[in-house]
């Protein structure tokens, strides 16, 4: 009996998603870019210093009040190297981790750079609680990769 | 009656074409909190929270996620459904039915202004054989009044007059998007966009958050405001294939219909409520409306506009917010008939206010072509 072929339908999607920043997002990414400066948002009522700049506390549901700088040095509070490559990220290996900056109480995102990451060395190279430094693009967009962490 | 569940609040945030002053996080958060802030209710107090939204729309997968802080959800009981906005009020609903919630809010959603709508919505049908012609809400809508138009033959000018009621119903809303009224004229003569609709027929797109605050008997008499009981509740989803559907009829509507008036009582309903609010996907889905609802024979729902019953001063407003022709914040439409509704039986609808109002209906539809349908019965005290 002839076996008939079963058929696949590709299809490709193209959608262009223009998310507002808001009020908060925009002066975050404005000062990172224009003044090479890590701002935070305080909340009133727990006092924390939110990284990323949020305008309202989930654990209080008020809005933040103040802009606060943070210090561009901090600690490791988890990390991984990734050996994987994915669409639209950087070539593997690289190093992502939350570093809890100096004068801010939640952790932020960014890549670790400037450290051989074979395999066998992650363990000697980074760990939570190593202290890391904020370094700055020299042409800063105004994006979450205007900046990154390299060993401090 | 035990299991009594009632309405204690009600906030939107103004209807509108860009909210580009926030992210949809914010957008969210800040309606949540006024609608806590107006009940007087800590994000403590609350029992749970059920949300619904669009993710293609969001841009979010799994949306609630991120959401969880907007939503009041941080350490809360908080469940999101995908399926319909009124799906939240009614799922809410249930839950304090059985007894296990007492406080619970249902939110829905839509920063339509963020997406292709055109695209999200086609993702929305089967990828194998009616993708590839492309279906949307406009087309699949000119599809069913196109069948109605065939079957009945309506005078094009009580259609029209849908619209110029609509529009001019939401002169008196506040919060309405659209909210310029055109002439019998300007919608007679306006542009095709999708046999047999024109620009005027269909709704437009609006960013948007809708909130209700749910409570069980005994924890809405400790509100001060008045409340609206949920007296009945109907949902019901058709087949999906348009192709085996009688397009001239909205039978999940009818079902829904049927279920809800049997839970609350209502044999005639052009006689029983005083106020509807219907999620009208076109001026001709309105006329549609009337008659799955059971307030006129097939076919003779227009006799409706032509005697002025659902006008203002009739004897059933319909739709005294305006409808979704004046605001339509895309997948969070339904629940904001509900609230509308809400509104009215509560006397808390302001301007727009339809005088006495105690018993109030809402509908919604989901899917392409009325797919599914809910309706709500609420009562006032
Ligand atoms: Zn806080």
């Amino acid at each position: 009996m002839k076996q008939e072929s079963l058929t696949t339908l590709q299809e490709h999607w193209d959608i262009t998603y223009n998310h507002a920043l808001g009020e908060t997002g925009s002066h975050f990414y404005n000062a990172l870019r224009d003044e090479g400066k890590i701002l935070g948002r305080r909340c009133p009522a727990c006092e924390r210093v939110l990284l990323p700049p949020r305008p309202f506390c989930d654990r209080d549901f008020v809005d933040t009040t103040d802009w606060v700088e943070v210090g561009t040095e901090g600690r490791v509070e988890a990390f991984t190297v990734v050996f994987q490559s994915f669409r639209g990220l950087p070539e593997a290996p690289y190093c992502i981790a939350y570093v809890l900056l100096d004068g801010a109480d939640t952790a932020v995102l960014n890549y670790v750079r400037g450290i051989d990451w074979t395999p066998g060395n992650v363990p000697q190279n980074i760990g939570v609680g190593t202290r890391v430094k904020v370094a700055f693009a020299e042409e800063r967009e105004g994006r979450m990769t205007d900046f990154w962490f390299e060993k401090a | 009656m035990s299991g009594a569940v009632g309405i204690v609040g009600v906030h939107q945030e103004p209807y509108g074409e860009n909210y580009s002053e926030s992210t949809l996080e914010e957008m969210v958060f800040r309606a949540t909190r006024r609608l806590l802030e107006e009940a007087g209710v800590e994000r403590e107090e609350l029992s749970n929270i059920v949300t619904a939204s669009s993710d293609v729309t969001d841009g979010r997968a799994i949306s609630n996620m991120v959401m969880a802080g907007s939503t009041a959800s941080y350490f809360k009981d908080s469940i999101n459904l995908s399926s319909a906005s009124e799906h939240s009020f009614l799922l809410a609903a249930m839950q304090i039915m059985s007894g296990l919630r007492d406080l619970t809010l249902a939110i829905s959603w839509s920063k339509v202004s963020e997406s292709p709508v055109d695209v999200v919505q086609r993702v929305a049908s089967e990828p194998y054989f009616t993708r590839p012609i492309g279906i949307n809400a406009m087309t699949s809508y000119a599809l069913q009044a196109s069948a109605y138009e065939q079957a009945y033959g309506p005078d094009r000018n009580l259609i029209s007059r849908v619209v110029v009621k609509n529009r001019r119903n939401a002169l008196d809303n506040p919060l309405a998007h659209l909210r310029e009224a055109p002439t019998l004229e300007q919608v007679n003569e306006s542009a095709p966009l999708s046999w047999p609709l024109t620009e005027y027929d269909l709704p437009p797109y609006s960013d948007g958050v809708c909130v209700l605050l749910l409570a069980s008997e005994e924890r809405a008499r400790v509100f001060d405001g008045p409340v609206a009981w949920v007296r009945g509740m109907g949902w019901a989803t058709g087949g999906y294939w348009m192709g085996e559907r009688d397009l001239t009829k909205l039978p999940s509507l009818e079902a829904a219909a049927k279920k809800a008036y049997a839970m609350a009582g209502i044999e005639d309903p052009l006689e029983q409520f005083d106020a509807a609010e219907l999620h009208e996907a076109s001026s001709y889905n309105e006329i549609m409306q009337y008659e799955a609802l059971g307030f006129a024979e097939y076919g003779a729902g227009e006799e409706l506009i032509s005697e002025g019953v659902t006008l203002p001063e009739g004897k059933l407003p319909v739709n005294r917010s305006g409808g979704a022709l004046s605001s339509n914040p895309a997948f969070a439409s339904g629940l904001v008939q509900v609230a509308e509704a809400a509104l009215q039986v509560t006397g808390r609808a302001g301007e727009r206010q339809v005088e006495g109002a105690r018993r109030a209906l809402a509908t919604a539809q989901q899917g392409f072509a009325t797919q599914g349908a809910s309706v709500v019965c609420l009562e006032g005290e």
